[in-house]
């Protein structure tokens, strides 16, 4: 590869040449020969040894990790030649990787079965990140002809959005499933919530009698309560690009994580669950459960960016047949008018759906504004407000969430309500 | 270091101009105020600029009759670019390729003390650069071809980066 000095040189050396030459100056042929013999000894001078004579290790210290966490780095490459050599070897940049400690490049002469090591810190931004070989420059003694190789080290480092742990989540799905879980069935056995009374049936356990209620009526009965069971839930991330006009990364972010903190809840507490990104493409994890369920959920919204497409502009594309019927759908979306329709269709056909609106207005005009700011808030408050009050009238339970708080307690609040502002 | 062999080529200069006080000095200071300017910048372009200032300088001390100091500042200007190419590199590097370089520089200004005191023909200067350029180009072209073939070879398979 030829250097933008080897250039810059070999031009002055031309340029001086041909003035010599047309000035018939032997002063200035004088110095075309300086530049030419620095020249040639750049090009004698490079050392003759091949990509094969070096290897390559990249330690990534945890491969796997949440957003907000550190990753340590440490890059060696190895001179498997017989002669010493001097390096540049660099790693990355990766876009997503802010360096926090340490350098990303070192230079230095290795001996024979020596290395050069380089190690550094980032913090990584969300993201599936494939790590590339490591960049290496063979350095000759004048600086004019280094090669470039790229020495192969795969690697992959998964940065997860980060969950909050959610304490509680009060919904009910309109249909459970066979396997226990903590969605109640509304329906009488195994529990911990009252359901009601009926009367006694031989078995029945008389442990379970409702004293009062035998004394009224003069006839056994027992208490019942409300059999708790697993459901069908599915996540629906909306990553419309339109749907994020006012902060579109930073609150895109707070919801990735809130649909990460959703999806890992519902895994926990046994029910079947399934993701579903809409917006550029639709994306979709079919339902499951478990932990291995849970990091592929976690793994899917790792990858999830922005996207625009004419068709996925509005709600009306939803996979309804995708999403098991009866089940409860958890979108997290900051919505926009005219959503509110798509989603009163679902809860027309049966199933339950829940809202979490991450707040565009809390993040934009959290600080203190000027009198435009200020009526800029109360039009986005209003066209919100007339949003949930559709959003109400169709029966889907939704939450606006002030991004600069946390997620868990405003769930928790949520017994009870179907609207919170 | 580069900057201090800098300030040499520019106090060589002065003194094949001969009028040590005259105002057109102060334009020999460009070059090196291009490179001080490269180096706290980090611009690499102000370097290739200030060396283009020195070539010119060393250039105008031939135009002047002044060969040998116009070969003294290319010489030492050769030694300052190379420095300054050298930013980064270990102590045992950067002591090798001052050797190196001082070596090169060395031999090139008694390679062309020699030609001009055997006062080569114009045709003779001609045909040596011809041959001169057509060598380099055909030794950096069959470089590249080498490299390109093993930088293939070489080549991570991964996907791009996400």
């Amino acid at each position: 590869m030829i250097s933008a000095k080897a250039r810059t040189e070999f031009l002055a050396f031309l340029a001086i040449l041909f003035a010599g030459l047309a000035l018939r100056h032997p002063g200035f042929l004088g110095l075309a020969v300086v530049l030419a013999t620095h020249l040639v000894f750049g090009l004698i001078l490079v050392p003759k040894i091949s990509g094969s004579a070096l290897s390559a290790q990249r330690i990534v210290e945890p491969k796997r990790l949440h957003e907000g966490h550190l990753l340590q780095i440490q890059v060696h490459v190895r001179n498997l030649g017989r002669k010493p050599v001097e390096l540049r070897i660099s790693d990355g940049p990766y876009p997503g990787f802010s360096v926090t400690e340490g350098k990303t490049w070192a230079w230095g002469v290795v001996a024979p079965q020596e290395e050069l090591s380089l190690s550094y810190v980032v913090r990584p931004a969300r993201g599936i990140y494939k790590l590339s070989g490591v960049q290496v420059e063979i350095l000759d003694p004048l600086g004019l002809t280094p090669r470039r190789l790229e020495l192969p080290c795969p690697g992959e480092v998964a940065v997860l959005p980060r969950v909050e742990d959610l304490l509680r989540v009060d919904t009910r799905p309109r249909r459970t499933l066979t396997a226990p879980g903590t969605a109640r069935a509304r329906r009488g056995g195994m529990g911990l919530e009252f359901h009601g009374v009926r009367e006694y049936r031989p078995g029945d356990n008389v442990r379970r009698l409702a004293w009062k209620v035998f004394a009224r009526r003069d006839e056994p009965a027992v208490v019942e309560f409300e059999e708790e069971r697993a459901a069908d839930v599915a996540v629906i991330l909306d990553v419309r690009a339109r749907a994020y006009f006012a902060a579109p990364s930073e609150l895109f972010e707070f919801s990735v994580r809130a649909a990460a903190a959703l999806a890992q809840y519902f895994l926990r507490q046994g029910n079947r669950v399934a993701l579903l990104k809409y917006g550029a493409v639709l994306d979709w994890i079919f339902p499951g459960y478990g932990r291995r369920h849970g990091e592929r959920i976690l793994r899917e919204l790792a990858e999830a960016k922005l996207g625009k497409s004419e068709v996925f502009a509005e709600l009306d594309h939803l996979p309804t047949r995708l999403l098991p019927a009866g089940s409860l759908i958890v979108l997290v979306s900051p919505l926009i008018l005219g959503d509110e329709d798509t989603l009163g269709k679902l809860v027309a056909r049966g199933y339950r759906v829940f809202a979490v609106l991450p707040d565009p207005v809390s993040l934009e005009f959290g600080r203190v504004e000027t009198e435009e700011e200020k009526l800029v808030r109360r039009i986005m408050f209003l066209e919100r407000w007339v949003l949930l009050r559709r959003l109400r009238r169709a029966g889907v339970t939704a939450v606006v969430w002030d991004v600069r708080r946390p997620l868990s307690p405003l769930l928790r609040r949520l017994r009870g309500e179907r609207l919170c502002l | 270091m580069p900057v201090i062999l800098g300030l040499i080529g520019v106090l060589l200069a002065w003194l094949g101009w001969g009028h040590p006080l005259h105002p057109p000095w102060l334009l020999t200071l460009i070059p090196l105020g291009l490179w001080i300017a490269g180096l706290t910048t980090k611009i690499r372009t102000l370097f290739s600029l200030g060396f283009w200032g020195f070539v010119i300088l060393s250039a105008i001390l031939a135009v002047l009759g002044k060969t040998s100091l116009g070969l003294a500042t290319l010489g030492v200007t050769i030694l300052a670019w190379d420095g300054l190419s050298f930013q980064g590199a270990t102590l045992l590097g950067m002591a090798k390729r001052y050797f190196w370089s001082a070596l090169t520089v060395g031999v090139g200004i008694g390679f062309a003390l020699a030609a001009l005191f055997l006062h080569m023909t114009v045709n003779f200067w001609a045909i040596m650069g011809v041959l001169f350029s057509a060598w380099f180009l055909l030794r950096l072209f069959a470089r590249g071809a080498v490299h390109g073939g093993e930088r293939s070879g070489n080549r991570s398979k991964s996907a791009p980066m996400t």
